[in-house]
């Protein structure tokens, strides 16, 4: 017989794979090759050249504040989207009836082009922090909510049953017995939308908003200025790649401990 | 715990006609008869997870259930499944552990035990709610024999002490002939109650083979006739 296990413990740094730690060296390697075989500092600076844009930017503060708008209008789109995008899915998974006729204006929305959503939010709402939040959650609250539906279909009968004869709290219920169903949906659900989310985020920026990295490569995009818009675009995705590393998968692993003890 | 239904039916199809009957605190009732006769039916009725019938279930109290498969929640970890279930306290939780031999397992997942310790911890959970009617659903299947009889013995042991109303549906008339004070056989289609058979042996001193043979010499259509004249 097997120990109790307390992996949950383990800090989720020293689980990161050798290949993803050695992601960045053999990035920034073939990149400072390829740069150095085309020659044009102009069109593609090497990773010297943009490294010191990134600390350029830094040091006088406006990465911080261009990188911190967009996490900030990601982080705000993402909770909404999923918030909502689960309600509808778990209420389509569980409600046939429900799923008959909100099923086509589930795929009418999923179909329905990132950019007119945004130019309309924009049209309607005005070109408010509001409407930009809005334009991106209901970009992504379909995709969302078809994970979910999927997720609320394979739930178990027995547990439910159980629940049912022990009578536990809606409450207990949903902490206990439906939550944990439906996290590995939640989690893929969440990382394709995250991923997504910022690449909207970006032209949301890029069409109505005065900070963010999206209006800072719109701005560079004009000044022809490619070392810039490469070095917002890095930073935001190194920030991306350490919610992946530090948040994401340790608390994925952490969720999922039941399934590998033993 | 009483049980009355006049009715059920499953889409046009009536499954069970006129039932009653009714298990007193203390007592052990087995429901048996052919598989896809109706019992689990009847049981989901009484457990309040089928609405959809004529009749009524009258004081039934509080109930607990011990289903076919354990159904516990793999993700939490034994101690766990008791407390978030049935609210009990911590220390009633490693008692009930104790009792069912599953001492210094609060901290598994269900995933680290046997299907045995599973069904004993689907036992504790059970009993952790302290309930007035305790329904179990085959809840040996799947069992080898060795750890089924063990299993047998540890319910009798944990139900001796306790009040409880106990229903359990099998088709296995050796359980039902170890654990019953009452046998009830269903039959018919409609199903109908063919058969009560009291038990008077104390169970203590039941010799469970002789027991059952008995009770298959009553089995209506004979399915166990061959071996009906073995007392």
């Amino acid at each position: 017989m097997s120990k109790p296990n307390n992996q949950g413990g383990a800090s989720g740094f020293s689980r990161i794979s050798p290949a993803a730690l050695l992601f960045p060296f053999l990035f920034i390697g073939v990149w400072y090759v390829a740069a150095g075989l085309a020659g044009n500092e102009t069109t593609f600076p090497s990773p010297v050249t943009v490294g010191k844009i990134i600390l350029a930017e830094a040091r006088s503060g406006a990465l911080f504040i261009h990188v911190g708008a967009t996490l900030a209008r990601v982080a705000a789109a993402f909770v909404i989207a999923m918030a909502v995008g689960c309600a509808i899915g778990l209420w389509m998974g569980r409600n046939r009836g429900i799923n008959r006729w909100g099923d086509p204006w589930l795929v009418f929305f999923l179909n329905m082009p990132a950019l007119v959503t945004i130019v309309l939010c924009y049209i309607w709402i005005g070109l408010t922090e509001a409407a930009a939040i809005t334009a991106v959650a209901i970009n992504k609250i379909p995709m969302v909510a078809v994970m979910m539906r999927e997720g609320a279909r394979t739930l178990d009968p027995g547990l439910n049953d159980m629940a049912r004869v022990f009578r536990m709290t809606p409450a207990a219920r949903l902490a206990h017995v439906v939550i944990p169903q439906l996290a590995p949906h939640f989690a893929s659900a969440g990382r394709a939308g995250i991923a997504l989310i910022w690449k909207i985020v970006l032209v949301v920026e890029l069409l109505g908003a005065s900070t963010g990295v999206g209006f800072q490569i719109h701005t560079y995009f004009q000044l022809f200025d490619v070392g810039a818009v490469l070095a917002y675009a890095l930073s935001f995705i190194i920030v991306m790649l350490v919610v992946e590393y530090l948040i994401l998968q340790p608390w994925e692993r952490h969720a999922s401990r039941w399934r590998n003890a033993g | 715990m009483q049980v009355e239904v006049r009715h059920k039916k499953f889409g046009g199809a009536q499954i069970l006609d006129w039932i009653e009957m009714s298990v007193g605190a203390g007592e052990i009732v087995a429901l048996t008869g052919p598989s896809g006769i109706g019992k689990t039916t009847l049981l989901r009725i009484i457990a309040g997870l089928d609405r959809d019938f004529e009749g009524a279930v009258t004081d039934p109290g509080r109930i607990a259930m011990v289903f076919q498969s354990p159904t516990l929640m793999p993700w939490r970890s034994a101690a766990d499944n008791l407390r978030l279930t049935t609210g009990a306290e911590r220390a009633s939780i490693d008692r009930l552990l104790d009792e069912v031999g599953l001492e210094g397992k609060a901290k598994f997942f269900p995933g680290q035990l046997s299907l045995g310790q599973q069904r004993r911890l689907a036992l504790a959970r059970a009993l952790a709610a302290n309930p007035a009617t305790l329904l179990m659903d085959e809840p040996f299947i799947s069992l080898d024999e060795e750890t089924a009889a063990r299993m047998r013995r540890l319910t009798m042991k944990v139900l001796e002490g306790r009040r409880i109303a106990t229903l359990i549906v099998t088709h296995d008339l050796v359980e039902a002939a170890t654990l019953a004070d009452r046998v009830v056989m269903l039959g018919g289609r409609p199903a109908a109650i063919e058969t009560i058979v009291p038990i008077t042996t104390p169970r203590a001193r039941r010799d469970a083979v002789t027991e059952a043979a008995a009770l298959r010499a009553l089995t209506p259509g004979g399915a166990g006739n061959a071996h009906g004249n073995l007392t």
